[in-house]
């Protein structure tokens, strides 16, 4: 299983790139939204990408609507982690597109549970 | 008094209040739960707010923050998915019998309250139309517990456990201090505080009782006891009794990991 963790939080790409390997997955990352979708185009396959909202250049939302926008990846599962800990957000998250939205802070317990049920959900 | 001494009291203290078996080695605690606890309440040592506590005649807001402390909160919403799936896919069912109807369930030692509200969002998912009408009993051995788990205000990193966004923003209203389940899955619930040896009877006519990751902690003279009581609660030979999917009970019939079909009938202690 492969992720790409986007956020241009140096801190929360190795929190989250550490669990992740931790749990089995193959990390990619990017520091921010456009190297993100770069880096998903040129990825050979990805099924899971874990996003930050607010990033220079391309912020997570947008980058979740133009991932969705191509058909190549509909089966993608996406997550959102972001500091809006408000429902509006995650409002926003899921009709753009996203599976679901971890608020800052979290735990890396909580972080690979949460990506756990998105997974076994597709 | 030594510290062995203080320790040994706090474990006489809660063996004999509520059951809970705390080990020897697990002296550690005083520092690591009771430090906070005895300043908060204005003692100068462990010791001296130890000695208070446990007095015959402590007043009952001092007993209550040993008995919070002491006992374990570990607990979040949706805990063991396995269990979860296996209340919404197969226990319900078997419960409704093909009509489904109001039900009774019993949260007991609910700790701060994810698990009563868990029930609640799972009957509001799985029976829309009769989830209104249900009654869900959680208590806990601490009041505190019980006092948090009815003011319902849960952290980011609370929520964050067990909780997607589709469940956050289906169940969940934003509140100072964080996040509270909406006015309808708080209704469902009655809270109270309740010790699982005590004298106080436990609720009757449960079509579900729910008692997980508790019984570990009771000797097992105690935990006969607590089961019997568990079983009691249930409706004979057709409630439920729900334990953590790797505990093992002795008394009912197992239907699945974790779940047993109460004693048709359980004899009353004299």
């Amino acid at each position: 299983m492969i992720a790409l963790v986007v956020d241009d939080s140096a801190v929360i790409r190795h929190i989250a790139n550490k669990a992740l390997r931790a749990a089995g997955w193959e990390v990619q990352v990017a520091a921010d939204g456009a190297a993100g979708l770069a880096a998903l185009e040129s990825m050979p396959a990805c099924d899971l990408l874990l996003t930050d909202w607010h990033m220079p250049v391309l912020d997570g939302i947008d980058l979740v609507r133009k991932v969705r926008s191509h058909e190549r990846f509909s089966a993608l599962r996406i997550v959102m982690v972001s500091s809006d800990a408000v429902l509006e957000s995650l409002e926003a998250a899921l009709a753009a597109g996203a599976n679901d939205f971890v608020m800052k802070p979290f735990t890396t317990e909580s972080l690979t549970e949460r990506i756990d049920e998105v997974m076994r959900a597709s | 008094m030594p510290p062995e001494d203080t320790w040994n009291a706090v474990r006489a203290f809660m063996q004999r209040t509520c059951g809970v078996v705390l080990e020897a080695d697990q002296s550690y605690l005083l520092d690591a739960r009771l430090v906070p606890v005895a300043r908060r309440t204005g003692h100068d040592s462990v010791d001296s707010y130890v000695r208070a506590a446990t007095l015959p005649a402590a007043p009952q807001d001092l007993v209550r923050t040993l008995i919070d402390a002491m006992t374990t909160h570990e607990t979040f919403f949706f805990r063991d998915p396995t269990f979860w799936r296996s209340f919404e896919a197969d226990i319900l069912a078997r419960v409704f019998g093909g009509k489904p109807r109001p039900l009774t369930i019993w949260s007991a030692a609910c700790s701060t309250g994810q698990e009563p509200y868990t029930i609640a969002m799972a009957l509001a998912e799985c029976a829309p139309d009769i989830a209104p009408y249900c009654t869900i009993h959680a208590t806990d051995v601490s009041q505190i517990a019980v006092d948090y788990g009815k003011a319902g205000v849960y952290s980011i990193l609370e929520v964050n456990r067990g909780l997607n966004a589709s469940r956050m923003l289906r169940h969940f209203e934003q509140v100072p201090g964080g996040f509270r389940p909406k006015p309808g899955l708080r209704d469902r619930i009655e809270w109270r505080q309740h010790n699982l040896l005590g004298a106080m009877p436990e609720p009757s006519g449960c079509d579900i009782v729910m008692c997980r990751n508790v019984l570990i902690y009771f000797n097992d003279r105690d935990r006969k006891e607590v089961i019997q009581r568990l079983h009691r609660a249930a409706k004979p030979g057709s409630g439920f009794v729900g334990v953590g999917s790797t505990e093992i009970l002795t008394m009912g019939t197992s239907v699945t990991p974790g779940w047993y079909v109460a004693a048709s009938s359980v004899t009353r202690a004299a």
